[in-house]
């Protein structure tokens, strides 16, 4: 009996052994195959003469090389989406991409760098990625790779003095009011360039019975009046720069700004003046764009990336952009967002030589260009035609009143990046809870912040909160 | 005689070992992490923190807020999924034209995807939706309510639509329980000239006690832990009026917070556990057999 018993308990044993050794032999296979494929194109890319020659032999399939990567939905552009398929038909070089909902990135980002199971490549916000992970410790230094020869705004990547990143653009544009320009011609209204001019448009909108400024419930829309206001109102980067590292560092309190509660509350009084649509509540992103596309809504404060994007949803609407003007404005300055969508290589790869021929690639306006073609903007290579051209007048009229002439804020989301997730969560949301409400001020939305920030910092144990 | 006895033993062997792994393991692991201060920027390095995480939980005037509408959401929807479900069945029960069709009417929204249903419902209860365009067409309401922007028919709105997606679910429960009467015994109540009501009264709901356990237990629990519906719908809005026990965890999680988030958990478990079975020695109690 029990030698039966036995008997049973080694095939047992026998059979899961088989399996698992067929799983390990499987996975050794392949790792050892994608070893050999790295080694191959490691050796290809270090021999780049014979590299090309080999490349060109017509009909010759290259080694196939799987690169895996994580990217947010929204960041998931046509372009990136063009230069990763042309990628894989010409280099046989697959980026298997995991595309994740923006709200659930940072968490999955953070549990998979502290668990040191970050993807490949990460497809993230620069320089935002080197404040959600410690690139020292997480991410692969760049430094030396050739087509850094030709990157135009390595400061978007560097981190004490280290390369960290891939980075598609040297800048991301800026925020400034889109405007339905068919609307402003039948209403017979000029782009308003002062803050009475736009208040007396606002008004005569109204009555036309044309909802001004149009919000919708996502909180990421409100905030953008305040994200480009906030330093605005500070009028000079020095003075953004100085606030957002006496405030991060706990020497200074929003309170000690008065001016960014004055921001809240410029916005918050086009409330009961009925500005604002009465169901920015519930009124989604999408809806609120169709009604600025179909002449309900006038305006929509945003920015040259939410103005591409509805140029390309609504390419028969005549959209443009100006920079509006607020009581709290200081100064003629608009505020920008020095970033751009990047890649940052993980520590632990093992397709190093495989990255370093995307990189390569990448940076040549052969593979840029495409990635510009459906989203117009300001590369961060040398020779690469951001087709900047294409954009609108007006746009790129601000450009060159504001941008290419220096007058330039960093937004606020960008400058406080380091309390990023509290955004979402707690700020942004205030500012819908604010007019709900009705009971609170600027300042006091500003108070209620500074509460989630030093909470925040406290937790994070940075330096100069405990 | 002993393999006899040790059998049953080794049947239960592999829930346990699930049970142990998947639900006893993380409930302990997120009671120890309650008392630390446990951060997803360092994991690694938990300090010891005492009851400070519930302390500043009970102070958190949002925590608060979510506490309440915890509550008033499984006791409303626990209400109406009841009362519907039951009320459906007794219809159903009876031999009415179209009553096998009536039956998968009625359950079909507990088998649609909350997503599906959120965003059916969202288009519904916007401002220039279906159901103030009815309205409109009545003739009653001059003005259209935005109806997921106020707190008192957000949360509302919520407590119906999970009633209505959960009534058919209830329904069934309670139409095998009816089926399961024997007939003699309202027969004999005729005879004695026992009327509907008290038919009813006496005989019907304590011969259907076991289904109100089972349908109240499940409503209260599910009510307590609810998340999904609120998520899709309101997302906690309008500000933070129609958080609940689980959204707001699940803010703390997404802000890094892993001590408070977990005292947060332990505190919903120990609600949802507590109630559940309370609830349930109270209805088994009060059970008869027939």
């Amino acid at each position: 009996m029990k030698r039966r018993l036995f008997l049973k308990m080694a095939a047992l044993c026998m059979a899961v052994v088989t399996v698992m050794t067929g799983c390990g032999s499987s996975e050794t296979g392949e790792s050892s195959q994608g070893a050999d494929a790295v080694q191959e194109e490691g050796s290809a890319v270090s021999d780049a003469g014979s590299q090309t020659q080999e490349d060109g032999a017509e009909g010759e399939k290259k080694e196939a090389v799987t690169v895996t990567g994580m990217v947010q939905q929204s960041r998931n552009y046509e372009g990136l989406k063009a230069i990763v398929a042309k990628l894989e038909e010409e280099e046989n070089i697959t980026i298997d991409l995991q595309v994740i909902p923006d709200d659930q990135f940072d968490n999955l980002l953070q549990m998979k760098a502290n668990s040191e199971e970050l993807p490949d490549l990460v497809f993230y916000q620069f320089p935002q990625l080197c404040s959600q992970v410690n690139p020292e410790e997480n991410l692969l230094s760049l430094d030396g790779a050739a087509w850094l020869d030709r990157v135009l705004a390595p400061e978007l990547s560097e981190y004490n003095g280290k390369n960290y990143g891939f980075v598609f653009e040297a800048t991301n544009g800026f925020q400034a009011m889109v405007y339905n320009k068919t609307v402003f011609q039948e209403n017979g209204i000029e782009v308003p360039k002062t803050t009475e001019e736009m208040y007396a448009a606002a008004d005569k909108l109204k009555e036309a019975g044309v909802t001004p400024f149009i919000l919708a419930s996502d909180n990421w829309i409100p905030q953008i009046w305040m994200t480009s206001g906030f330093m605005r109102a500070l009028g000079e980067e020095e003075q953004v720069k100085d606030m957002t590292n006496k405030v991060l560092s706990n020497q200074a309190k929003f309170s000690d700004y008065p001016v960014l509660g004055d921001v809240v509350d410029e916005y918050l009084s086009f409330f009961p003046k009925g500005w604002f649509n009465d169901d920015y509540l519930t009124l989604s992103y999408d809806a609120a764009l169709e009604r600025l596309a179909n002449g309900e809504a006038a305006m929509f404060m945003g920015a040259t990336e939410i103005f591409n994007a509805i140029k390309a949803q609504y390419p028969d609407t005549d959209l443009g952009m100006f920079n509006p003007k607020f009581k709290y404005d200081k100064g003629d300055v608009i505020a920008v967002l020095p970033t751009s969508l990047g890649i940052g290589v993980s520590k632990n790869t093992e397709n190093q030589e495989a990255i370093n021929r995307i990189f390569d690639l990448w940076s040549t306006p052969d593979y840029a260009n495409i990635y510009f073609e459906t989203k117009p903007g300001n590369p961060n290579f040398k020779d690469v035609d951001g087709r900047r051209e294409q954009m609108d007048e007006t746009v790129q009229q601000i450009y060159a009143e504001y941008v290419d002439a220096g007058k330039t804020v960093t937004e606020f989301d960008q400058s406080f990046n380091d309390v990023q997730p509290l955004f979402a969560n707690t700020l942004w949301q205030y500012f819908l809870e604010a007019p709900y409400k009705g009971d609170m001020t600027g300042a006091d939305v500003m108070n209620k912040f500074q509460e989630d920030v030093e909470k925040y910092q406290k937790e994070n144990g940075v330096p100069g909160w405990s | 005689m002993r393999k006899k006895k040790m059998y049953p033993y080794w049947a239960v062997l592999p829930a346990i070992i699930i049970f142990t792994v998947f639900l006893v393991l993380p409930l302990l692991i997120s009671l120890v992490c309650s008392f630390t201060d446990w951060n997803i920027r360092r994991l690694l390095t938990p300090s010891f923190r005492g009851l400070g995480n519930y302390g500043e939980l009970f102070q958190d005037e949002i925590f608060l807020r979510s506490l309440f509408n915890t509550f008033l959401f499984a006791a409303a929807t626990t209400l109406l999924k009841t009362l519907a479900g039951l009320g459906l069945a007794i219809l159903i029960v009876r031999k009415i034209p179209c009553g096998k069709l009536l039956r998968t009417v009625y359950y079909a929204p507990c088998v649609l995807s909350v997503t599906v249903v959120g965003v059916l419902f969202k288009a519904i209860l916007a401002k220039n939706g279906l159901l103030n365009n009815g309205i409109a067409l009545l003739g009653a309401g001059a003005d259209p309510i935005d109806w997921l922007a106020q707190y008192g028919t957000a949360i509302a709105s919520v407590i119906l639509i999970e009633s209505w997606m959960w009534a058919g679910f209830n329904m069934f429960i309670f139409i095998a329980a009816l089926q399961a009467v024997p007939r003699e015994y309202y027969e004999c109540a005729r005879m004695e000239g026992a009327g509907s009501w008290v038919q009813f009264k006496k005989i019907t709901l304590p011969l259907i006690a076991p289904s109100f356990t089972v349908v109240v237990t499940l409503g209260v629990s599910g009510g307590l832990k609810v998340f999904d519906i609120i998520y899709v719908l309101t997302n906690g809005g309008p500000g933070f009026d129609t958080q609940v026990l689980s959204t707001y965890v699940y803010q703390s999680f997404s802000l890094g917070y892993l001590g408070e988030s977990s005292a947060g958990s332990v505190i919903l478990c120990a609600i949802v556990t507590l109630i559940s079975f309370l609830m349930n020695k109270y209805l088994i109690g009060k059970e008869v057999e027939a």
